[in-house]
Formats: C-alpha cells, structure tokens, sequence
C-alpha cells in the first residue's frame, strides 16, 4: 500500500513539467485572448476596456464576413475536390501500388506550406512561369494567375489540392485495401456490375474513413495561412483573402489587437464547436 | 475479356503515373531553377549551363543573412524538439500507467486536444502582448517557448500511444526487484519505444521548422528571423531573387526529404493525431 502511494506520487510529479508549461504558456494566454478581445488597444495607451465595442464593430464589419465567406469557400471546394481526386485515384490504383512511390506522395504534405507557397508563385508568374511558358507551346494564352481577381482563388484551391490530395489518397487506399474481399467474390457470384460493387460495398464500407479524412483536412484547411499570404497576401484586392489573414492584418499591421483578439475568439469557438460536434457524430456512427 | 482487363491496367497506371509526376514536378522545377542563372530564369530558357551562384550568393555574399537564418531555424527548432520531448514522454508515461485524481489526466488530454484545434493565430495574439511585455520580442526563446507549447499536444498523443500499447508485465517485474516508477520509466519503458520516440521528435522538428506565421509576427531583425520568414523575404522585397530563393528553398526542404524517409511508417499515425483512430 505504502509503495502503491508512492508511486502514484511519483507518477502525479513527472506531470508537473508538462502542467506548468500548459498553465503559464496556454491558459494563462487564452484568458488573456478573452480580455483583450473586450478592449483596444494602442500605443500610448495600452489596453483599455471597451466591453462590447469590438463585437459591434465585427457585426457592421462587412469585410470581416467577406472573409469568412471565402473562407468556406476555399474549405469546401479545396476538401471535395481533395476528396474526390484522392477517392478516385485510391479506387485506379488499388492493389498495385509499390511503398517506393509513397515516399514521392508523403513529401508533398511535409514540406512547409512556405515553401510550397514560393514554388508555386514561381510557376505561377505570368512573365517567366513554367506553367505560362508550357501552355504557350501548345498554343493557348496563360492568365496572370495569381494577380487576376477572377482566377486567384481557383489557383490557390488548385495549390491546396495539390498538396493534401496524397494524404486523402494514402488514408483512402489504406482503407480500401483493409476491406474484406470475401464481400467483393460474393458479389460478383451474384452478378454485381463494378458500379453496383462500388455502389452498394464500397462507398458504405469505407464511409467512416472518407469521415475521418473529411474530418482531418476541413479542421486543417480552416487554419491556411502561410501559403496563401505568400503566394497572394490576400490580394488582388481582398479577392482571396480568408479569415485567419484578415486577422493578420487587423492585429500585427492595423495594431489592432483588441479587435484582432475578437475575431480570434469567435473563429476559435467556432472551430472547436464544429471539430466536437463532429467527432460525437462519429463516435455516434461507430456505436450503432 | 482477358484483352479488356489489360488495357484498363495500363490505363490505370498511365494515369497513375501522370499523377505522380504531376506531385513532383514542383520540386523538381525548384531544384532546376537554383542552379539557373538570373538571365536563364527571365528568359525561361530549358537548356542553360547549370551554375552554383545562387548558393555560393546566399552563403557568402556580403550581406546576405541566410547563414543567420539558418543557423536560427536550427537552433529555435531543435530546443523546442528537445524540450517537448523530454516533457510530454515524462507526461505521457505517466497517464499512461497511473490512475489520477478528480482525472486529471483527462482534463490534460482534453485541454491538449484543444490547443491543436485552434488558430495559432489565436494564441500568437497574447503571445505577442506578453513578449512586449516581458521584453522577449525579436527573441529566439519565445519563438522556442511558443514552438514547445503549440506542439505538444503531437507529442503528448503520439507518446501516450506507443506506451499504451507497451504490456505492463514488462515493467511490473522491475517493481519487484525494487525499481522506482522513475527508473521503469527511463530504465525500461524508453527504450522499448526509443523508435517510436524518435519519429515523435522528427515531427515536432518538422512542425517547428516550418512554421511562418508566429515567427512573422515575433521577428524583425536577423537576431531571430527563422527560414521560412527570411525566405519569404528575397521574394518579397522590389526585385524578387528567384535564383536565390530557389536555392534557399532546395536547402530548407531537405530535411524534410530525408525525414520523409526514415519516418513514413509513423506517418499515417502522426498525421491524424487524436482524431480517432488508432494508427
């Protein structure tokens, strides 16, 4: 009993580390967040308590719901195309797949959404990018890509769907290869065309993975930052610019914190709502 | 039929292939281009004379701050991989063998799954205040301290993981001659899952590594500024220097390379952390 005790002791104090960073360095910061989202702040002054003010001003902030608009935007149609491309080529390529090719697929994912970001606005430049040059030799006119309001969103999607399309693939084959293919033989005895096979097997046996994918790249895609400030800022215009950038700029080139603090907050509620609701969902979905 | 099935083969892998070469054709042309002249990069030229300029400019030119930028990534990076590890296997050991009060354990679990869900953006504005306030800004220790707490959680999960999945019985009897819940821990259960151990500590360096948007806010100056920020500088100013940044992209983009490598088998794992499935 003696030695019991002092082994829960023991274990109770390789845990104090980890509580005091998570205490000084997350909790104490997110309080923080919340009052600052209640005041403003500037130099001279510092932080000055304006209760609702900010929340006010977000409501009549038509510029901030622009941004959260394209924000969906750029999440649902980067997250289905991803989904639909990585589903498709999982379905091409089952079974013949060699582990050598993995290693192409997996870098993609890995390298810094920064860099990803500065490659692309190299092939994208309209003067002297490949993609522009390429497309010249077969005789069609590139587009400035990046700079023209109309496009620059569809070729940031296309830059988002390049780099997390490998990951929805490999989970998606990983799954589809676990299917059972006893299931499959049956089918076919009975007479099932490939499309009824896929129809009827497939799609219901792999949907609580393609969940789990959904579930992954949305709560992932909703943060982009990096690449985009890089490849666009956010321009031309604001034609691109989503919310975590509009942040961004209200607090680190505006100065305004308070107000940056707030649309922090609202975005963080609304995430964590979001990923808890889902993860019951499927929890929900595993029990039945 | 035999004739059918065989064509839809070679498509499948044409297509297959297309893909493939679609992924790293990006990579390619950035390697390409940091051996190009300036001159070959404006006038788009396939065939040039393949030169060493942009890498000799960014490491010894007069003025050029990459040796400092990358002399920052790595240390700013590697403290913060040694700091989250030693702390989240100490933790993670921990909840994994003990049975806490008012379940702290969960509590802790459960504010980690938090901290990943959220913007970074979110706790970079506190971050900043304080750093104004405790005079860190411009510093490499709060790019560290702020590297070490968004990180954690992957540590804390993945670690919690592999020692779940390590039999008590391996342990129970060094309890019995006598070891302490310490010396189990550093003695025994370590090293059984050192390989598991390592892939946790290259993620949370590659997370560390590339990360842009707190550095950008924290940093001003060369005696802090990470890769990425700086890189991001040579394609931001008036003239943008492809030939340089494309070599400094070739630099920073090997060790993720070479980690890609050695840690695929974790990958899967580490990637969907929390999230409900068990790698």
């Amino acid at each position: 009993m003696y030695i019991f005790a002092r082994r829960s002791v023991n274990t109770l104090i390789m845990m104090v580390p980890l509580l005091i960073i998570l205490i000084s360095l997350s909790i104490y910061p997110f309080i923080s967040l919340i009052q600052m989202s209640f005041s403003s702040f500037s130099l001279e002054k510092g932080f000055q308590f304006t209760g609702l003010k900010n929340f006010a001003r977000f409501w009549g902030d038509s510029r901030a719901w622009d941004s959260i608009v394209k924000t969906f935007i750029y999440v649902f149609a980067s997250v289905s195309l991803e989904l639909f491309i990585g589903l498709g080529l999982a379905l091409i390529v089952k079974g013949k797949y060699r582990s050598a090719i993995r290693t192409i697929l997996i870098i993609p994912m890995l390298v810094a959404p920064v860099a990803v970001g500065l490659i692309w606005r190299l092939i994208y430049d309209p003067s002297f990018g490949v993609l522009n040059s390429l497309l010249q030799r077969i005789g069609i006119q590139g587009g400035s890509w990046l700079a023209d309001p109309k496009i620059a969103m569809a070729a940031i999607i296309v830059v988002e769907v390049w780099q997390f399309t490998p990951f929805v693939f490999l989970i998606l084959l990983a799954g589809l290869e676990s299917l059972p293919s006893e299931v499959y033989e049956a089918a076919r005895v009975d007479g099932a065309s490939p499309w009824q096979a896929f129809h009827y097997l497939t799609l219901p046996l792999l949907s609580p993975i393609i969940l789990i994918a959904l579930l992954f790249r949305t709560a992932e895609c909703f943060k982009s930052f990096d690449k985009l400030w890089v490849m666009t800022a956010g321009g031309p215009g604001t034609a691109t610019e989503i919310i975590t950038m509009y942040i961004y700029r209200v607090s680190f080139r505006w100065s305004q914190l308070g107000y940056g603090a707030l649309l922090a907050l609202i975005m963080v509620i609304f995430i964590v709502i979001y990923n808890l609701s889902y993860m019951s969902y499927l929890k929900k979905l595993r029990r039945a | 039929m035999k004739r059918k099935i065989k064509v839809r083969k070679v498509l499948a892998n044409l297509v297959f292939l297309a893909v493939i070469l679609v992924i790293s054709f990006p990579f390619f042309w950035i390697i390409i281009t940091s051996f190009k002249k300036h001159i070959a990069i404006m006038m788009m030229r396939f065939l040039f004379t393949p030169t060493f300029d942009n890498y000799i400019d960014l490491f010894f030119l007069k003025g050029s701050d990459f040796p400092k930028y990358l002399l920052n990534s790595t240390i700013v990076a590697t403290s913060a991989t040694f700091i989250i590890v030693s702390i989240a296997s100490l933790a993670a050991y921990a909840m994994s063998r003990s049975e806490f009060l008012w379940n702290v354990d969960k509590i802790v679990l459960g504010w980690v799954l938090f901290l990943r869900m959220i913007f970074p953006v979110a706790l970079a504005l506190p971050f900043y205040k304080m750093a104004k306030f405790l005079g860190l800004y411009n510093t490499k220790t709060i790019l560290i301290m702020f590297y070490t707490v968004i990180n954690i959680p992957f540590a804390v999960w993945m670690l919690k993981g592999f020692f779940d999945e390590l039999p008590r019985a391996y342990e129970e009897s060094a309890f019995i001659d006598g070891c302490s819940v310490f010396g189990a821990f550093w003695r025994i259960a370590l090293p059984i899952i050192s390989s598991g151990v390592g892939a946790t500590a290259i993620f949370v360096f590659l997370l560390s590594w590339n990360e842009y948007l707190f550095a950008l806010v924290m940093t001003d100056t060369d005696a802090a500024m990470t890769l990425p920020v700086g890189m991001a500088g040579l394609a931001q100013e008036y003239m943008v220097e492809w030939g340089q940044m494309a070599a400094a992209a070739t630099i920073f983009t090997i060790p993720i390379f070479i980690f890609a490598m050695l840690t695929q088998d974790y990958l899967a794992r580490g990637l969907t952390f929390g999230m409900g499935i068990k790698g």
